[in-house]
């Protein structure tokens, strides 16, 4: 085929040509060259369509809420009714009044007192006064040892999660081992009120009640503190436990999370 | 020896019959995931129509309400956030923990008796995109009040036991150590289904995550197999129930701390 005639055809005709003289023809000009580098082009824009719309269809179910808007778009106003501006003003002013009253019950909920909040976690606390936080620290929770005494009996050392209050405090606390503390020293159990289940001075200078055996005091292993190694009981660091005693008095709330 | 560049290999592979067959394969590709993308678009809205529609002919359902909010978005946003108090103020009544979150201030806490007791910010957050056109009337139902968890998966344990047979003797129990493991290394994965029927995902990142490229990945398998789901119904004609989702990304300490703190059937309260 000759060069005229060549030059004679279309482009497409060209790039299409099963020929490849013809299609050769096409890359020897640099303006004839730039029509495959079009057509390259066009499929790129292609090829990235169809990757748009594959990682589009695998994405878009989900927005943002940066991105989110309370757009109604989806639904048309019901035909029947007609939301008038006394309609919405009238909601609006009803949201308000219960927005209020809802708003006021909530706040009473917040306690004016002090209260702790024990995170079994990363054992710490967290001691507030309403919104305020007057002091944190780390404290030890309980280690989640589950005991298997010989008898069939189980014990499991975790601190009760929830709310709970101070139920009773003490200075100069004295600890009444319970048996799971002779199982757990290979140790026979002593009767109810053996004087060998008696310890004086292990839970520090004061201790505050929660009920069912739980107590927040404090302990001769200070550098444990921030480690979940107790029986459930929460230990607190001697300035700490100070702080939290002159604090929380009866009835003041904890928070175990 | 002459250099082919590989600008001119490309072209060249662009010419004759290879260029064609490569230009209408690309077409018919692009055509096909067009026609996919709008009838699982199209499947998934409709679904979404048909569970708004359902609770608006409910006896319970406000019609005047519904229009007032579809005309004025602030008062729809009043009524949200009135919806929030209401669902706050009734767990308030429970003594355990129970879980709330916030999208408008992006955060996610924990709540007993009226009081926070913990905060986390979230580092990233997605609702699905119908959630958020939601009427009023469905929201009210079902974001009204607190929801209950019915089930959950975590790839961390709830109580993390360490289990001890009673020693024989002092000699053998000084021999017991159990030194306790507080790291928390794999990042948190939790999934939470709650009785209103949405889903929560909650995953643990590293406090420097760079969240956008590694939720899209977290966040992947749920969505491939979802919109698998919807092309498998679109076509065997299965209807399927609407159902929220909601994903949210913390810091993996705090991840941990939530799925904690929360008992199986803990109340849980959602903002949006």
């Amino acid at each position: 085929m000759d060069n005229s005639l060549s030059q004679g055809q279309s482009w497409w005709a060209r790039v299409f040509s099963s020929n490849p003289a013809d299609a050769s023809a096409g890359t020897e000009s640099t303006a004839a060259s730039a029509k495959p580098l079009v057509f390259g082009l066009i499929l790129f824009v292609l090829a990235l369509i169809n990757a748009l719309l594959f990682v589009g269809v695998y994405l878009a179910p989900y927005k943002s809420i940066q991105q989110m808007a309370f757009n109604k778009s989806a639904f048309t106003p019901i035909d029947s009714l007609e939301a008038d501006s006394v309609a919405i003003s009238k909601y609006r002013l009803q949201a308000a009044k219960e927005m209020d009253k809802t708003s006021k019950k909530l706040a009473t909920y917040v306690p004016n007192k002090p209260y702790i909040i024990i995170n079994t976690t990363t054992n710490t606390f967290k001691l507030c006064k309403g919104d305020e936080v007057i002091r944190t620290g780390n404290c030890s929770t309980g280690s989640y040892v589950k005991l298997k005494g010989k008898a069939n009996q189980e014990w499991i050392f975790k601190t009760p999660k929830g709310y709970h209050t101070v139920k009773g405090r003490t200075t100069d606390p004295v600890w009444k081992k319970p048996d799971w503390a002779f199982v757990e020293e290979g140790m026979p159990v002593p009767s109810a009120n053996h004087s060998s289940r008696f310890e004086y001075g292990v839970l520090g200078e004061y201790a505050l009640y929660m009920g069912e055996g739980y107590m927040i005091h404090g302990t001769l292993y200070q550098r444990l503190l921030g480690l979940p190694v107790t029986h459930g009981c929460i230990r607190l660091g001697d300035d700490d436990l100070e702080a939290v005693f002159k604090n929380l008095g009866v009835n003041s709330k904890v928070f175990i999370i | 020896m002459e250099q082919i560049s590989l600008k001119d290999k490309f072209l060249s592979g662009l010419q004759g019959r290879r260029g064609i067959y490569l230009l209408v394969i690309t077409s018919i590709l692009t055509i096909l995931l067009v026609a996919y993308y709008i009838a699982v678009f199209s499947y998934h809205r409709n679904i979404f129509i048909k569970y708004n529609e359902s609770v608006l002919q409910g006896e319970e359902a406000d019609l005047q309400l519904e229009n007032a909010c579809r005309e004025d978005t602030s008062l729809d946003s009043m009524y949200h956030e009135l919806a929030f108090k209401k669902a706050l103020l009734s767990m308030a009544q429970t003594d355990s923990a129970g879980l709330v979150i916030s999208l408008p201030d992006s955060s996610v806490y924990l709540q007993i008796r009226g009081v926070k007791v913990f905060n986390a910010k979230m580092k990233n957050v997605q609702l699905d995109r119908y959630a958020g056109q939601m009427g009023i009337n469905a929201y009210l139902k079902n974001f009204g009040r607190p929801a209950k968890l019915t089930r959950d998966t975590c790839n961390y344990e709830k109580e993390p036991l360490i289990h001890i047979e009673a020693p024989d003797d002092t000699t053998e129990a000084k021999s017991i150590k159990h030194d306790p493991d507080t790291t928390i290394s794999k990042p948190v994965k939790i999934i939470y289904w709650l009785d209103n029927d949405l889903k929560i995902n909650i995953d643990g990142v590293k406090p420097d995550a760079d969240s956008f490229w590694k939720s899209t990945v977290l966040y992947l398998d749920d969505r491939i197999s979802k919109v698998h789901r919807f092309t498998i119904n679109y076509f065997t004609g299965k209807e399927e129930g609407y159902t929220p989702e909601l994903f949210v990304e913390l810091e993996n300490k705090d991840a941990l701390i939530i799925y904690r703190a929360l008992h199986s059937r803990a109340p849980v309260v959602v903002y949006f």
